[in-house]
Order: structure tokens, then C-alpha cells, then sequence
């Protein structure tokens, strides 16, 4: 459906044209890192990533049907001018969904509703670009979609915006590897790099939820959620509480299945809300930790440190 | 839905997948690596009587926290290393033949298996009793 809407403007759907380069720059990073051993990889980890990729086009394609139509509709109801396919419109459009996502990736991991679907993305403790199609299958059952929705309002036709898109995801794979350092400084400053997402996928308390970016960086830097990477804070990939498992359908649904057995345990309605739409690790208790305070601590251990080094 | 591209894209994972896995062998991370990402993980805690397993794979330790005794669990999976924490009120079921299995009610990482020395699996148990289903214990062992 999404391919068919790409198709009716003309327009490809990147992401899977792409497949053939991305999975080319796998194996020269992984002959690379097994020269320099700047990129470490591990077979199982390797499989479930590309299996949730897989997994997500399969997923994403099931759904298309719903969003694309969904999309088409506001944009026909709704949009308040008609911009038409101009060059200017594509660009345009291309800063818009980048911003989007920016929102879209933030509340992926502020809501757990929406961190049921992204934490996929993140349970693996490699990182390389493997690590780049250990996508969700369950995105289009989050508030996400939504947040693009005004790009529709404002007259982009939907099949732009999902080209943008697909370009988008395509800029995002190979800022997934630690076999390059640092880019040159202009580069750093004004676009995502693999220094600043290795930032993004570390679960070092000083790095959680930082830098969520897609393309632009400035969208960290204007709203406040930028951190760079530290020489002397090398990142630990991974999640604050690791998962035991390979099983693709365990790492899929893993938080669906602890927001279902949250809701069910919950005693006030207060409570069955907060576990969907509060932040990951949210509880009435306090039992478990959010990552503010998983940083709180830190901060506090910190502190105590130095008064004790003082 | 292109089932021929669907099942050539997993033939091409699954031989990626083989050639990565021959590519980097999987290394035994050993005992002071599981308790420095146990103390990375329980930061607050001292630990105390570690016991790890025969294959260095895994590893229980006791974690000594203001707010009271703990007991954690590490385990190596692929060359990763997955950490958990038993406290006061959590309720496994242990099992113990030649290998002692701790299966826990965590969705993503059900259980944890120790293979043991005589000596080590009875100091093992010793730590686990009061955080174990007393009931399913006895049954399984």
C-alpha cells in the first residue's frame, strides 16, 4: 500500500532498495572489525537483529494498509494548503518528518506504550550496524503515527512525507558502528553521527535518553536533550536491565507482555494508566527505577564520591 | 507478501549469521568480568561469596545493600552478560541434579543454570533459600 501510494508520485520506497547496500556494509564492517577490532559482533545477536528487520518489513507491510489510508484521509479532509511536488516541497518535507521523528523517537522512550515498541531497537549490547535493523513490529500500534499528522494538515502529500522517510531511516544505518570515531567538527555539530547515537544506545546512567535525533542535531540541541560522547565514559550498549534471551518473539513483545501483566496487577485505574502512558520503569511504589532516577542516583553517587575524595 | 524474497532475505541472515559466529568465536568472559557488570548493574551494592560455575559462564553473589541482603544472579549468553537480582519477597524454583537451574518469573531471562562443584552447589542453595518456592523446591529436587 505504502509502496503503491510512492508509486503513484513517481517515487521508490528506499528503505528496501537499500537492503543489498546495507547488508554490503555489514560484511565490510565485519571484516574490519575482525582486522582492527574496532567492531565487535556476535552470530546470535547478529541473527535476531536481522530477523527483527525482516520482521519489521513484514509487520510494517501488514499495517501499511491502515496508516497509509489513515494518512491519505487527513490529508485530504484536512490540509490547509496544497504545496504540490516541487523540488522546495520534498526538502521542506524532509525537515518536517526529521523533526517528527525527533518527537516521535522522544516519546518512544517516555511513554512506555511507545518504549514497547522501540525497545526492540535497543536490546541488543552489540552495536553495530547490524544493530540498525533490529526494528520494532509493533510501531503502528503507538500514538506515533500521529505525530505527523500536521505535515498533512499543512498540505505535504503523505507519500512524500513517507519517502522522506524512508530516506531518513536509510541516513540513520551506518551512524550504528563504533568503527568511526568522530566526524569532523561542522559535520558533529549539525548532523547525527556514530558518536552521538553510540551516546543514544548506551545505558550508562550520565548517557540515558539523550540525543534522539534522526538526521539534524539541532533538534537535540534546541530542545535540550543533547549529551556528547565523553572520551572517559566509553558507552555499555544495551538496556538498563538486559534481556536473557534470543527468542525474536521474547525480544518483540517482552514489554507488551510486562504493560499487560502491570495493568492486570494494578489496583487503581490511576495506576493502569500511568503504566501505559508514564515513563519505562514507572510504579506507584517506586519498586522500580525510571531513568531519571537511575540518574538521580548516580548524580548522588557522584557527589558522595567527591565529598569523600575532599 | 513475497514469500520467495521473504525466505531467500532468512536463508541470507541465517548464513551471515553462521559466518559471523565463525568469524568471532565466542570467548568465556570469566568470573571478575560477571561481578564487575554485577556491580555495574547493583551499583549500591557490596558483594560477598561469589560462587561461580565449572564453564566460568555464570555467577551468584551476594549483594549487600542499605536496604537489606540481595542475591545476584549473572549469567553469559552469546558473549553477552545478563544480570538479575533476587530480593526480598521474589520467589524461584530451584532445581538441582548435577546442575543446579534457577527459573525465575522474568519474561526475558526465565532461567538460570549453574553448573556446580559438590561444595559450591550446596553453599549455592544455602544462599538461595530464602528468596526459593519452598514448595516447587522440594518437589524439583
Amino acid at each position: 500500500m505504502q509502496s503503491e501510494a510512492l508509486a503513484s508520485l513517481g517515487l521508490f520506497k528506499p528503505t528496501e532498495m537499500a537492503v543489498p547496500l546495507f547488508v554490503a556494509l555489514i560484511i565490510i564492517e565485519l571484516i574490519y572489525g575482525k582486522v582492527s577490532g574496532k567492531a565487535r559482533f556476535e552470530g546470535k545477536d547478529t541473527f535476531v537483529s536481522m530477523f527483527m528487520g525482516l520482521g519489521s518489513t513484514v509487520a510494517g507491510a501488514l499495517a501499511a494498509t491502515f496508516t497509509v489510508v489513515l494518512a491519505y484521509w487527513v490529508w485530504e479532509n484536512f490540509a490547509i494548503f496544497d504545496f504540490g511536488y516541487a523540488p522546495w516541497v520534498f526538502l521542506v518535507a524532509f525537515v518536517l518528518d526529521d523533526l517528527a521523528y525527533y518527537w516521535i523517537h522522544r516519546m518512544g522512550h517516555r511513554m512506555r506504550w511507545m518504549w514497547a515498541a522501540h525497545v526492540i531497537h535497543h536490546s541488543s549490547q552489540h552495536y553495530n550496524l547490524s544493530t540498525a535493523l533490529r526494528q520494532t513490529w509493533t510501531g503502528s500500534i503507538t500514538p506515533g503515527i500521529f505525530f505527523k499528522w500536521p505535515i498533512f494538515i499543512l498540505g505535504i502529500e503523505p507519500g512524500i512525507v513517507f519517502f522522506c522517510a524512508g530516506l531518513n531511516l536509510i541516513y540513520q544505518f551506518w551512524i550504528h558502528t563504533e568503527a568511526i570515531d568522530k566526524m569532523p567538527r561542522w559535520f558533529e555539530y549539525a548532523l547525527n553521527t556514530p558518536s552521538h547515537h553510540r551516546v543514544h544506545h548506551a545505558n550508562n546512567p550520565q548517557y540515558l535518553d539523550a540525543n534522539y535525533a534522526g538526521v539534524f542535531m539541532f533538534w537535540d540541541r534546541m530542545f535540550g536533550s543533547f549529551i556528547p560522547e565523553q572520551k572517559d565514559e566509553p558507552c555499555n550498549y544495551g538496556l538498563v536491565t538486559d534481556l536473557g534471551t534470543f527468542n525474536p518473539l521474547r525480544v518483540a513483545f517482552h514489554e507488551w507482555v510486562g504493560i499487560v501483566k502491570d495493568i492486570a496487577s494494578a489496583k487503581t485505574w490511576k495506576a493502569r494508566l500511568m503504566f501505559l502512558i508514564g515513563p519505562p520503569g514507572w510504579t506507584p511504589d517506586g519498586s522500580r527505577m525510571t531513568s531519571e532516577m537511575i540518574r538521580d542516583a548516580w548524580e548522588k553517587r557522584q557527589s558522595t564520591k567527591q565529598q569523600a575524595a575532599e | 507478501m513475497d514469500w520467495i524474497l521473504f525466505s531467500g532475505s532468512l536463508v541470507t541472515i541465517a548464513i551471515l549469521a553462521f559466518v559471523i559466529h565463525r568469524v568471532f568465536p565466542e570467548k568465556t568472559l570469566g568470573k571478575q568480568a560477571m561481578l564487575d557488570d554485577y556491580q555495574r548493574y547493583n551499583p549500591d551494592a557490596k558483594l560477598d561469596d561469589a560462587i561461580v560455575s565449572v564453564d566460568e559462564r555464570s555467577l551468584i553473589v551476594k549483594a549487600i545493600t542499605a536496604s537489606g541482603n540481595q542475591l545476584g544472579l549473572v549469567r553469559q549468553i552469546g558473549d553477552q552478560l545478563v544480570c538479575r537480582t533476587l530480593v526480598e519477597g521474589d520467589q524461584v524454583n530451584i532445581s538441582a541434579g548435577g546442575t543446579l537451574k534457577v527459573s525465575c518469573p522474568d519474561f526475558t531471562a526465565p532461567e538460570f543454570t549453574f553448573a556446580l562443584e559438590a561444595d559450591a552447589l550446596a553453599n549455592a542453595e544455602e544462599l538461595l533459600v530464602p528468596y526459593t518456592n519452598n514448595q516447587e523446591a522440594a518437589h524439583a529436587i
